[in-house]
């Protein structure tokens, strides 16, 4: 049956369709209620076997898989838009639709309680497609096309359905990463302006004769975007309290992909294009000062924290250090380890945030200083929670420990960098403060004495529990044998550093 | 070649306008006050039917032009339609359409509906006129018959102090702006003994610049800046714009400021060789500081209504953007963008200023403090009002981001690196009034007067958002149609009259 799927446009299918059958879940809404969901998990399941059927046609026979289309043709001026699956856009695009799909399922439940469920699944088809459109965009003008899709609906998810001051913060959210974009925009504009293309196919190899100065200033108009998305100090302001403040389900996105697609974009346009502007000293001072810096701050900022989503969210922080530190390095193991640490940070954030919904859900209390033994009255809850602690921590036999491996031992062979030494074992010893805040937080949750009040705590229905012990058992399979994955992304590194 | 098939828009449009007050009479006596609208939007459909017709014969013409003497040359008053004017005429009467159809409920409360639908097709028939001539004369004739028109219609609620005002000082200035076309026109005269189009711009080819000729580009920007709103002139939009009946004022801002941004694109460029006359750096400064103007004034508004006219203003900003890009070498790109964004403007624009009209129809209030909190109870109305917001903002998928891009492109490709970074950031930062605007409307709570008032708008009025949002999305999903159409029209419109760079 796979066969005869393959002769479609799988990738465009997997990006529109959700587009395409968002306003059926808003005109179904008020009938189904919470129930709408199910269409949305639907047609994301069938996303993502489209995108999972071009990810084994790509491992099998080795070749990217384009799919292009004219949008816009006046004079000069060009717009061929369409979709490429290559070694470096199948991870992200893999972890986004599944996470989406997953997490719509987890939404079920979760929204089960509140309003306006067509409107609530609306953007999030949305913002799901926008995502998946933003990876596997194959030209700079339909790559902020599917930027910007990817932000409003999260706007309004967090400003309508949040928690706390949702308003304020989802509007701190819109304007930081806006201006980001703003900047991005004009970033973009200057490849055009510079190469006369805005493919991301050709772009690459114009723009690498471009001089020193014109590559400074396009990547950093375009760095300023990106490291808005990822939150990397000091662009971090708006993550906190947005991860924070947002519906959890959307947490779980925000925390596990959004901000990883601003990671994968500099892989895709960044290291192509100005990768000799990139590996510069001075340049490569800066970014992984950013990197490491950003690694010490969140983590720290993370034991600091008394609230289940802000610890979370000031982990995310930390994390985008890493795969900060595996990009800025640029070596071909710290590539790999970077964009598997995509998926993993994916699978293990979806999970935590997953959880702190399952606890403020089932109990209504979000500060870890009225929770502890819950270990007892939710045991499969706690099993994840575990898992994706030591995942995060770096621990074997998990996902986690494997990409954080990889970008270490991408760090440590970064011999064209003199300072790689000192900053890799700087980014080492970093690594145990997200051991101590995600052990802290297990320990503060999970274990411990159970209050009086928390006595009757059950599990959350099988809406939530089967999506997350689903990522948990990703998670295990993920670390025990990441061949699949790894495979896929040496081959996109193999051609950033060879072919490309 | 049917030539004579030019008027035929102009004969159905003046029977249907005559016909329109003993319509209206007939209509109020068996207690049916919308039926002027109905009658407007038929006429105005009629009116598109046959400029579909004229566009055939346009289009199987060899050189892809219909022309009509009424005098020979060099006097050579003459109508000229080509793919230019049809696609301007084809976006005015289309907003026409719209806002009659709105207009059917929207002025039920009124009185005078006889003149006031005649006016509107009055209006109209003036604007598309004004496309289809080849000479200042008949220019000139189109031009008042849609100016005065306007001023009528912008003081229409005549027992209101501020329609009044506002109304009479659009006509100072508006009567300015004519007085110093009229004068250009002398000049001009003057000049080449002869009003028509191909005729003066031959005859400029071959002299030599005088200050008489920048004096004529000078008032002849004046006269099409005053009715564009462009900077300095931009002041009278502000008032004017909402202090008219929102059907109106959709029709102000969607598309009679368009009949400025047209008279640059066709009498400015064809009159006077760029390559003589360097104007670009003029719209170079007006474009840059249109936009900023607007968008600084917007975001100090709390009434909805003077907000969308301050961002017409940007907006007329942006369409300048795309001339000075053809000022400056990049002609058919530049010219192109601005018809682009002329379409998709007149669109949103519309399509605001008609959900604006849908929330006052039911609240009779324009501050926005009043109408906080009102995407509750009236959800179709000001989801429509967003998205036009946001295609004003120019956020992808809409139309505004496509036509913005097309712009700043053709900019970046006359070597406007500036303006188009000017554009770009001026753009970015009205997103951020159009988002306030939002979150007052939806996530504000709801005002006292929202609570007791506010239901959804009735079903002409909202078949009328539904048809401009439509468009809004279709054409921001897939523009192609629309940028061949404009540019094949400019491409013509360029060889025709062999209207280059350099000399």
């Amino acid at each position: 049956m796979l066969s005869k799927l393959a002769e479609l446009p799988l990738l465009t299918l997997a990006v529109v369709l959700p587009i395409i059958f968002s306003p059926l879940a808003y005109a179904l809404g008020e009938k189904l209620k919470a129930n709408v969901g199910w269409i949305a998990t639907a047609i994301l399941f069938i996303s993502t076997l489209f995108v999972f059927d071009v990810a084994h046609t790509f491992v099998s026979t080795g070749s990217p898989w384009l799919e292009s289309y004219t949008w816009v043709a006046a004079g000069r001026i060009i717009f061929d838009f369409g979709f490429l699956a290559d070694g470096i856009s199948l991870a992200p695009a893999l972890i986004i639709i599944a996470l989406c799909t997953a997490t719509a399922i987890y939404s079920i439940g979760y929204t089960s309680h509140k309003h306006a469920h067509g409107l609530y699944f609306f953007n999030y088809m949305l913002y799901a497609a926008g995502m998946l459109g933003a990876v596997l965009a194959t030209n700079v003008i339909e790559f902020y096309f599917f930027w910007e899709l990817m932000l409003i609906p999260s706007y309004f998810l967090i400003a309508e359905w949040g928690y706390g001051e949702r308003r304020r913060v989802a509007f701190k959210y819109f304007i930081f990463t806006h201006f980001g974009a703003v900047s991005l925009l004009l970033g973009l504009l200057g490849i055009f302006v510079y190469t006369g293309t805005f493919s991301l196919l050709e772009a690459p190899a114009l723009a690498r004769q471009l001089p020193f100065l014109t590559q400074l200033m396009l990547t950093v108009l375009m760095m300023v975007g990106f490291a808005t998305k990822m939150a990397l100090v000091p662009l971090h302001g708006w993550l906190p309290e947005a991860h924070a403040e947002a519906p959890t389900p959307i947490s779980v996105l925000l925390s596990g992909v959004m901000i990883e697609v601003g990671a994968y974009a500099i892989v895709r346009m960044i290291l192509p294009m100005f990768n000799i502007t990139w590996t510069t000293y001075e340049v490569m001072m800066i970014t992984v000062l950013v990197a490491v810096f950003s690694m010490y701050y969140g983590g720290l900022m993370a034991l600091a924290q008394n609230d289940i989503k802000r610890l979370l969210a000031y982990s995310s922080i930390s994390q985008m250090g890493y795969i900060f530190f595996g990009i800025s390095m640029a070596t071909s193991f710290g590539l790999a380890g970077a964009l598997f640490h995509v998926i993993n940070h994916g699978i293990l954030k979806g999970m935590l945030f997953m959880v702190a919904g399952i606890i403020i859900h089932q109990t209504g209390i979000r500060d870890m200083r009225k929770l502890g033994g819950l270990a007892q009255r939710m045991p499969i809850t706690a099993t994840a929670a575990l898992v994706g602690a030591l995942g995060i921590a770096g621990a074997p036999p998990t996902n986690g420990f494997m990409s954080e491996w990889l970008i270490f031992e991408g760090g440590f062979s970064a011999t064209h960098f003199p300072n790689y030494f000192a900053f890799s074992v700087v980014a080492v010893v970093g690594s145990a403060i997200s051991a101590a805040y995600m052990l802290w937080f297990i320990k503060r949750v999970f274990y411990g004495p159970l209050p009086e009040e928390l006595k009757d705590v059950k599990e959350p229905p099988l809406t939530m529990l089967a999506p997350l012990v689903t990522l948990m058992v990703a998670a295990v399979v993920l670390g025990v044998y990441p061949a699949p994955a790894l495979n896929v992304i040496n081959l996109g590194v193999s051609t950033l550093f060879g072919g490309g | 070649m049917y030539s004579e098939v030019i008027f035929w828009p102009l004969i159905s449009m003046l029977v249907f306008t005559g016909l329109t007050p003993f319509v209206v009479y007939l209509g109020e006596r068996r207690g049916n006050k919308g039926v002027g609208g109905y009658w407007s939007a038929a006429s105005f459909a009629v009116a598109l039917y046959l400029l579909y017709q004229v566009y055939l014969q346009v289009a199987s013409s060899p050189k892809g032009y219909l022309e009509y003497y009424i005098y020979a040359p060099p006097v050579g008053v003459m109508f000229y339609v080509d793919l230019i004017s049809i696609f301007f005429s084809a976006v005015f009467i289309f907003l026409g359409f719209v806002s009659a159809i709105h207009s059917t409920r929207y002025m039920e409360r009124d009185t005078g509906l006889g003149a006031y639908y005649a006016l509107l097709q009055l209006m109209t028939l003036g604007m598309v006129y004004v496309t289809f001539t080849g000479d200042l004369f008949n220019l000139f004739v189109f031009w008042e018959v849609m100016a005065i028109s306007s001023y009528v219609l912008v003081a229409f609620r005549k027992e209101l102090w501020e329609p009044v005002e506002a109304g009479l000082k659009y006509l100072v200035m508006s009567g300015a702006g004519s007085a110093t076309m009229l004068f250009a026109m002398s000049l001009i005269y003057g000049l080449t003994g002869s009003l028509n189009f191909v005729y003066v711009s031959e005859a400029f080819r071959s002299m030599q610049p005088t200050p008489l000729h920048y004096l004529a580009i000078a008032m002849l920007v004046v006269a099409f800046g005053i009715k564009a709103a462009a900077f300095p002139f931009w002041t009278w939009l502000p008032d004017a714009h909402p202090a008219a009946p929102s059907p109106i004022s959709a029709m102000l801002s969607g598309v009679v400021i368009k009949t400025g941004v047209y008279g640059i694109l066709r009498v400015i460029f064809l009159l006077f060789p760029l390559a003589m006359f360097h104007y670009g750096a003029m719209l170079f400064v007006m474009a840059a500081l249109t936009m900023t103007i607007g968008n600084i004034g917007a975001l100090l508004q709390r009434d909805i209504k003077r907000l969308l006219a301050f961002s017409s203003v940007a907006q007329i900003g942006y369409i300048l953007v795309g001339l000075a890009a053809a000022g400056y070498g990049c002609l058919v790109d530049g010219l192109a963008s601005a018809m682009f964004h002329v379409f998709n403007h007149a669109i949103m624009k519309g399509l605001a200023f008609l959900a604006a009209g849908a929330l006052i129809y039911r609240l009779e209030t324009r501050s926005l403090d009043d109408l906080a909190g009102v995407g509750r109870k009236m959800p179709i109305s000001t989801v429509s009002l967003t998205i036009a917001l946001f295609a004003l903002g120019g956020v992808p998928p809409l139309n505004g981001f496509m036509s913005k891009w097309y712009l700043f492109m053709s900019a970046i490709d006359g070597g406007l690196w500036l303006l188009a970074v000017i554009g770009v950031i001026n753009s970015a930062f009205s997103v951020a009034y159009y988002l306030w605007v939002f979150q007052r409307l939806f996530l504000a709570p709801p005002s006292k007067l929202v609570e007791e008032h506010a239901r959804e708008a009735p079903a002409p009025i909202l078949i009328a958002l539904l048809m401009l949002v439509i468009i809004v999305f279709a054409v921001g999903v897939y523009p192609q149609p629309i940028i061949s159409f404009a540019r094949t029209a400019v491409q013509t419109f360029l060889v025709n009259f062999q209207i280059t760079y350099l000399a």
